[in-house]
């Protein structure tokens, strides 16, 4: 065994020393960051598909509340073209309104009726584009995401 | 030609230079268990905020969902009861308080959900140690946990919601999580 091998195992062995409590240290700190709460970004992200789910929660909504002045319109069993648009004509006002306020802008006259039974399907003809984005300015975006508003309520 | 103490003194070369690298061996497997461990619980904190952060979503989503026109149209005493009772349900926190309190500016609601567990230390650690999920819901057991890792205690929501007549409020909620 020569003694030179030896140093050079005596020098790995403090080098080992030194450099595990530094790797061990800039571990634990990195670790240390992922504790905190996620970054706005991956909020965002997770946040999107809620978002859409809130889009068509509020059409659906708006849909039920005019529901009867629709019908008293156009019944049921008027025909598609006539029940079509009475139900645009009276979600659109809905429309504008939500268009004013948001940043996601939802297309008008955007509904194809079907009915069955008593469920109303609405399937919409165009998709909305909603900017993900950093609000409240939505000025910093992070991506586009594109979905149908598609809903169906029910007449009671 | 090797002499005796040549030989011994070689011995003692070899000797050492075994020891040595022994210990960095031992060194490194007491740093990778040690890494491994920080590392397993750094990702099942991230784990745990995700599905937080998705568990406050989906109460919003659903809550807005199930009682979006009645927040929209009804007064701010009405919404306070209907967050409470919704909140009560949803999450099943046992030993948990609810208070809301909404105020109106315009058109739009704004409305603060405060839950408050008591004893959540020893409760996730009871559920934890004895019973995995137990006999908790996962939106209670994900918000008994959040006041322990002491992450996500606020958080604000908002969504537009239809107003007979054609218009457009926004619907503002904050939830607060707070153990005593």
């Amino acid at each position: 065994m020569k003694k030179g091998a030896v140093d050079y195992s005596w020098i790995m062995f403090f080098i080992v020393i030194i450099v595990l409590p530094v790797l061990y240290f800039r571990m634990t700190t990195q670790v240390e960051t992922t504790k905190q709460a996620i970054g706005e970004d991956q909020a965002i992200l997770l946040a999107s598909t809620y978002a859409k789910e809130d889009i068509i929660n509020y059409l659906e909504k708006a849909a039920q509340l005019e529901l009867p002045t629709i019908l008293k319109e156009a019944p049921l069993n008027s025909s598609p073209e006539k029940f079509n648009e009475a139900f645009n004509k009276h979600l659109n006002p809905y429309i504008k309104a939500f268009n004013v306020r948001s940043f996601t802008k939802i297309p008008e006259n955007n509904y194809e009726v079907y009915i069955e039974g008593k469920n109303i399907h609405a399937i919409s003809i165009l998709p909305i584009k909603k900017n993900i984005a950093k609000p409240p300015t939505e000025l910093t975006s992070l991506g586009t995401m594109w979905f149908a508003p598609s809903f169906t309520i029910t007449t009671t | 030609m090797i002499t005796p103490s040549k030989n011994k003194k070689g011995q003692f070369w070899l000797l050492s230079y075994i020891i040595v690298i022994c210990i960095i061996a031992i060194l490194l497997i007491f740093f990778y268990i040690w890494v491994r461990e920080d590392v397993s619980v750094a990702s099942r904190n991230q784990a745990e905020i995700i599905t937080a952060e998705l568990e406050y979503r989906t109460f919003f989503s659903e809550l807005i969902h199930a009682h979006g026109i009645n927040i929209a149209h009804k007064d701010d005493g009405d919404v306070e009861d209907i967050l409470e009772k919704y909140a009560t349900n949803y999450a099943t926190i046992p030993k948990g308080g609810y208070d809301a309190s909404c105020h109106t500016e315009g058109i739009d609601k704004k409305c603060l959900l405060e839950i408050t567990i008591y004893n959540a230390a020893s409760t996730i650690w009871t559920a934890t140690f004895f019973t995995g999920l137990g006999p908790y819901t996962a939106p209670a057991y994900i918000l008994m946990k959040l006041t322990s890792l002491d992450i996500l205690k606020t958080t604000s929501q908002e969504a537009y919601l239809p107003i007979k007549g054609g218009k457009a409020m926004k619907f503002t909620l904050d939830v607060s999580v707070e153990a005593v």
